[in-house]
């Protein structure tokens, strides 16, 4: 720890410690109050719902994160109850979806005043294409084959075995989640809490490797766990609370590499196959002492945190080659990285309130990634391919220092007028630039002219100075006129708007941001960015019953970046100007009780994204604009329940939706396009599915259901 | 680095803690205690329990008369706990007066922003952690402006309903959750809350864990590392390269491939060949920028634990 956070340390320390206690409120008599007519929880109660959905169409993205990727009928079953006796014993759970493939499960159980336990298990489907194709066939967890009879070529056009080799695979995961939690109370004061999950996810990715500058896709598997532990107590009092804590991460991967039939004619003998490493196990675990305490003047609030970490990986290491000829009689300098990262996290924020027109707040937050990895140095074997010459892996490191603050003055009753800064300074190791130093600075206003309206606006600016700028070497040499875009200098403009207005029954509000960025000094690379936004909701509230809204949004992000072909004898320059628009609108009405009986939902929601891209290039014939990008999504959401009786429900829903993309980059890529890529040949994504359902939900003990009144 | 900041901060920290409190009090009127209810909740539902959303309080957290720390438990001041003390309210007005009026929550009401949240705060304080330095303070958000405390299942809790509250304020963001690539909030699978929290934390934008990054090894551990052949940016910070709101690019990239990756790569050679329409599969299709373009090739971009990944290949 260096002494500047030694220092914050020990005033955090002496401080709390200084801390007087604060005296209870004064005592009032409720020896009376007997809550006789309060009707706390004595039985089970829940509510259970059973029916069917009917989707017709398959579609990989439309069933992305819902689990409705196939075509044909999926059950719809959830329940949610609990129950709790006279003695504070209690249960709680939540089943959703449980016939699809989000289902998940929460129980909770536990002693009032003592203690909560909670298991939860949820599931998460990641469907990702269902239009690719591949030759490989997996053999074992972690071997990728080609078919017997397979034809290799210099390039994909001479794979004459490849059009009847292809099988379609489907490409996504399912993430699993198993979790358990403890809360356990010493009285009012002390709580001790521990936390598990476990992460199992498992399927494959579209992934791609290359044996020199011929490239493949392929279907890797994935199969690894994520464990993850929080183990810790809060201790609180009237002036504020401390909390320590351990937490612990383990990830597994069954993987360790993934071995792959090469397609091409390879380039050296004994190189029939090459292999991949997959994502290492690696584990990490932070210790940390965060909190506040209430100052007792100013309105004052002190929050800290102080915490440690680790980050590790002792992974062997794979040999050099599938190719022991080419691997020859080169060593490992290590058996593997023993790779070593601490991290340090140290904040502080402190909040006051002077005068009742007056309120500051600064904040300060150090945090370092210290890589005390050793070095590795040592010759290679590209791609399994041809051998290389020694190459040394870098370890990067960073400590970044940040100090912020902001006042703000209510001027007038209706007029608050702020002010803000933050410096923001960046070491990092091993890198072109040294040091960042950001300072900012901005602008805030925030009107309340009358009690429905609030207006709030900020503007502001930035600049980044970076330190000399020098290119590491490498091989091939880097362009030394590029600047990396986060080890430069930068300009930065900003502002945001944001306007609320709900008089009566009608609310809208409108919110809108803009950001320019401007690298000064970087003559290739990225050179300018700029995003502005805005967005606007108009809600009416028609009666107590029944509401409606319409919604929108635009979003413009625009980026120049520049490049030189070749240097430094000669340039052949060019540039790219990107822009991405992003409009959405929706709108949607909720109509309850009609005729006593009827519950009715409507929503629709439209999403366009466009994407322009365009160069400009040496040879000029070469360059111009590419397609557009685009997707365009249309949702359709009705919903009905009609009440049969106080405990029973009847539901029909109906969700459309289309959705169209084009994408030059994967469309028209067969798996022999390119002479130098396999290609699994995805799609861009085109469905138009109906999904259907109908369900029955049934309330079980408790009141049953009558018509809603507002609270008061 | 310079060692001002620190010295700047710790000098700051013990002038504002060691300050004598009595030169900084606030002069205080003497306010006169407010009466309670003589029966406490039995003489609010005389006439709020009709109210099916009142009495679903039951149902909640708030109502366990076995713990303490709740406003039902024992000895505990139950509905007055976050209404106030409603001696006065439970007189009848005079003719022509409006009834006193007890602590309201929500927006539009009588108590303001600040009366409210202090209400919760009285309790809440320990749970909320850095509340006080949040975002949602500084803009007075209302603890009632998101969480519905009389409701069994408050939506703001709920992974498949808390998109919808946080849309109230949050719009730019949710919309981006419609963007082609992005995480599965409108799905319900993933709430706002996954990531950050909203009492607030020291970390950036209130995220969850100390960094970015951090907060994204949560689910994406397999990104964490540390790698034998590393790639710079990515253990500096995600967002570098990629949009965690949404994106109209694959993988949430803030730019495809091999654009992005020519924002900080142009080594002699094929990186610095620029992407051109001439090179889609109508004219001469080009590696280098169709299918994943770069990552064609260097399909480790996230670092490769290989011995021979020296190039992010393998």
């Amino acid at each position: 720890m260096t002494q500047r956070n030694t220092a914050l340390a020990l005033a955090i320390a002496s401080a709390l410690a200084a801390v007087p206690a604060v005296a209870q409120d004064a005592a009032v008599d409720t020896s009376e109050w007997k809550c006789e007519s309060c009707p706390f929880q004595t039985e089970h109660e829940a509510d259970a719902e059973l029916g069917v959905l009917y989707a017709d169409e398959d579609s990989a993205k439309f069933g992305e994160y819902n689990g409705l990727d196939e075509k044909g009928a999926y059950a719809d079953v959830n329940a949610a109850g609990g129950g709790r006796n006279e003695s504070g014993t209690y249960y709680r759970y939540d089943l959703t979806d449980l016939g699809l493939d989000t289902r998940e499960a929460e129980l909770v159980f536990g002693k009032e005043g003592m203690l909560e336990a909670t298991l939860r298990y949820d599931e998460l489907p990641h469907r990702v294409w269902d239009t690719t194709v591949t030759p490989y066939e997996r053999s074992g967890k972690d071997t990728l084959l080609l078919p017997s009879g397979w034809v290799q070529a210099g390039s994909t056009t001479g794979m004459t075995s490849l059009a009847g080799s292809l099988s379609d695979v489907d490409v996504g995961t399912d993430r699993t989640t198993l979790g358990a939690g403890l809360d356990y109370l010493f009285g009012s004061s002390l709580k001790l809490f521990a936390d598990y999950s476990r992460q199992e996810i498992e399927g494959n990715k579209l992934s791609s490797a290359s044996f020199l500058f011929a490239a493949l896709q392929l279907p890797e598997p994935v199969d690894a766990a994520h464990d993850q532990f929080e183990l810790g107590a809060t201790y609180r009092w009237k002036g504020g609370f401390a909390r320590l804590m351990w937490y612990g991460s383990v990830y597994d991967n069954s993987l360790s590499s993934l071995t792959f039939d090469n397609p091409y004619v390879p380039l050296a003998t004994d190189t029939a196959q090459g292999r991949k490493a997959t994502a290492p196990d690696n584990e990490a675990q932070t210790y940390s002492l965060d909190g506040n305490f209430l100052l007792p003047w100013w309105q004052g609030v002190v929050s800290y945190r102080l915490a440690e970490g680790t980050m590790d990986q002792d992974q062997d290491f794979l040999p050099f080659s599938t190719s022991a000829a080419l691997s020859g009689t080169a060593t490992l300098p290590r058996s593997n990285l023993n790779g070593d990262v601490s991290t340090s996290h140290y904040r502080a924020a402190l909040s006051l309130k002077p005068h009742s027109r007056v309120r500051l707040k600064a904040g300060y937050r150090y945090d370092e990634r210290d890589d005390g990895t050793a070095d590795f140095t040592s010759a290679y074997v590209e791609t399994d391919s041809v051998t290389a010459s020694a190459a040394t892996a870098g370890r990067y490191g960073y400590e970044r220092t940040r100090l912020d603050g902001f006042g703000e003055v209510r001027a007038l009753d209706w007029l608050f007028l702020g002010v803000g800064g933050e410096v923001d300074e960046i070491d990092r190791s091993n890198q072109a630039t040294d040091e960042t130093n950001e300072e900012g600075a901005y602008l805030q206003l925030r009107m309340r002219p009358w009690g429905v309206v609030e207006l709030t606006g900020r503007y502001g600016e930035s600049h980044i100075e970076a330190g000399d700028y020098v290119v590491l070497p490498g091989s091939p040499p880097e362009n030394p006129l590029l600047r990396k875009f986060n080890q430069t200098n930068r300009d930065r403009d900003f502002a945001d708007a944001r306007l609320t207005w709900s008089p009566g029954k009608v609310a809208v509000s409108l919110e809108g941001t803009y950001a320019f960025d401007a690298y000064r000094l970087s003559p290739l690379g990225l050179l300018s960015g700029r995003d502005y936004r805005y967005a606007g909701t108009v809600s009416w509230a028609v009666n107590e019953a029944a509401s409606v809204y319409l919604a929108g949004s635009y979003q413009n992000i625009a980026t120049d970046q520049a490049g030189e072909e070749t240097f430094p004898t000669s340039s052949n320059p060019w540039s790219v100007q990107h822009e991405d628009e992003f409009t959405t609108a929706g709108g949607g009405l909720v109509w309850n009780d009609v005729a006593g009986k009827v519950d009715v939902t409507f929503d629709y929601t439209y999403a366009k994204s466009q994407g322009a891209i365009e160069t400009v290039a040496v040879p000029a014939s070469a360059a111009g604009a590419f397609p557009d990008l685009e997707t365009e999504l249309n949702s359709l959401r009705v919903t009905a329940s009609y009440d049969v009786n106080e405990r029973l429900r009847v539901g029909v829903a109906w969700t459309w939706e289309d959705y169209d993309s084009s994408d030059w980059q994967i469309a028209g890529v067969e798996p022999a396009t390119l002479p130098g890529l396999l290609s699994m040949s995805p799609d861009p994504y085109k469905y138009s599915v109906n999904v259907i359902g109908l369900s029955f939900s049934y309330r079980f003990g408790g009141a049953a259901a009558e018509p809603e009144e507002a609270a008061e | 680095m310079t060692n001002w900041k620190g010295t700047a901060f710790a000098a700051l920290a013990w002038a504002v803690l060691l300050l004598p409190a009595g030169a900084l009090a606030q002069d205080k009127a003497e306010a006169e205690t407010p009466a309670y209810s003589k029966a406490g909740a039995d003489t609010c539902l005389n006439c709020h329990g009709d109210n099916a959303v009142v009495m679903e309080i039951f149902r909640t957290k708030h109502a366990r008369p076995g713990d303490p720390r709740t406003p039902f438990g024992h000895g505990q001041l139950q509905c007055e706990a976050c209404h106030g003390p409603g001696g006065a309210h439970t007189k009848r007005p005079k003719k022509g007066e409006q009834r006193v009026p007890v602590v309201q929550f929500g927006r539009g009401k009588a108590s303001t922003t600040a009366e409210q949240n202090a209400m919760c705060l009285g309790c809440h304080n320990p749970n909320l952690g850095d509340w006080h330095a949040s975002m949602h303070q500084d803009n007075e958000v209302g603890c009632a402006d998101c969480h519905d405390s009389h409701a069994a299942r408050d939506p703001v809790l709920s992974k498949a309903t808390q998109v919808e509250v946080c849309r109230d304020c949050h719009q730019l963001q949710v919309a981006d959750a419609l963007l082609p690539f992005a995480h599965p909030l409108h799905e319900g699978q993933l709430a706002c809350s996954s990531c950050h929290v909203p009492h607030g934390s020291l970390a950036d934008a209130s995220l969850k864990k100390d960094t970015i990054n951090e907060t994204c090894y949560t689910c994406h551990a397999d990104k964490r590392g540390p790698f034998l052949w590393e790639h710079q940016p990515v253990g500096e910070d995600c967002t570098l390269c990629h949009r965690p709101h949404g994106s109209a690019q694959p993988a949430m990239l803030t730019q495809r491939s091999p654009f992005l990756c020519q924002q900080c790569h142009q080594a002699q050679g094929h990186p610095s060949v620029p992407g051109v329409p001439s090179g889609l599969p109508d004219g001469s299709p080009s590696v280098y920028l169709l299918a994943s373009g770069c990552a064609n090739c260097h399909s480790q971009v996230h670092g490769s634990n290989h011995p021979s990944g020296a190039r992010l290949t393998r």
